[in-house]
């Protein structure tokens, strides 16, 4: 998520959805008429996708029978990926309760200490 | 070497040797490629004094995308840009428009005989990338 806002006020009045961003997302930039360029701020919350390739390791757990027995098989899948950089993760947790219905509108952004805040 | 590699044609159209435009989806023409984010939306205090109050978004995309929006006056109901109305002595018009460098969304409003007051506009926009040509 990308959150526009009022850098003067804390006002947040646009924001992109989304949870991983790309270099296009991230180029992207919403202008108001009644707000001046230079009070314009973003915050990005989530992830940004990178072209860098890093080994990530997928753990998997299944439980077999074998006789009488009941094991827990633990398989390590190692692969490449991209590495994404994460964003203001201590703000995740805001980001999905605008995915699940709460309005955005109702918060603005304290500009001194960067953080989100209930109007 | 043909120039396609994949083609999926409507029911009772022959995916061999029908047209283009008779397919679901073909390979030679690009495809809508899903969107900027998933969607972006956004606020807006309009003055019903007729002045025209502009939200652009520069999607920089170098070609002119399909884009989609919607407006509401209360963040519940959307009802489909571009859309023009009188209701009662306000006069709306709202509209989207996209060159390849920006998304612009206008909103207008006229009161024609009460006072003067603000509306808080709530937008959404989608802009969609790749646009298809048949």
């Amino acid at each position: 998520m990308i959150i526009f806002y009022n850098k003067k006020t804390g006002k947040i009045f646009s924001y992109i959805q989304g949870r991983v961003h790309n270099k296009r997302d991230l180029q992207c930039n919403i202008k108001d008429s009644t707000i001046d360029d230079k009070d314009i701020a973003k915050i990005i919350i989530g992830y940004e996708e990178t072209d860098i390739e890093e080994k990530t390791t997928k753990i998997t757990k299944e439980k077999k029978q074998i006789l009488d027995f009941v094991i827990e098989v633990e398989n390590i899948e190692e692969y490449k990926g991209n590495k994404n950089i994460k964003h203001n993760g201590d703000k995740f947790d805001f980001m999905y309760k605008i995915e699940n219905g709460e309005n955005i509108f109702d918060y603005k952004i304290n500009t001194k200490l960067k953080e989100i805040d209930k109007i | 070497m043909a120039n396609w590699g994949m083609k999926i044609s409507r029911i009772g159209v022959d995916v061999n040797n029908g047209d283009d435009k008779d397919m679901i989806f073909t390979s030679k023409y690009s495809c809508l490629k899903g969107s900027l984010g998933t969607g972006i939306g956004g606020n807006k205090v309009v003055a019903n004094d007729g002045n025209t109050e502009t939200v652009t978004i520069l999607h920089g995309l170098n070609y002119i995308p399909m884009v989609k929006g919607d407006f509401s006056f209360n963040n519940t109901n959307f009802q489909i840009l571009p859309y023009f109305n009188l209701l009662g002595s306000l006069q709306i018009a709202f509209n989207i428009k996209a060159d390849s460098t920006n998304v612009y969304l206008t909103f207008n409003l006229l009161e024609l005989i009460g006072p003067p007051a603000n509306y808080t506009i709530y937008y959404k926009c989608f802009i969609f990338l790749d646009k298809g040509k048949l």
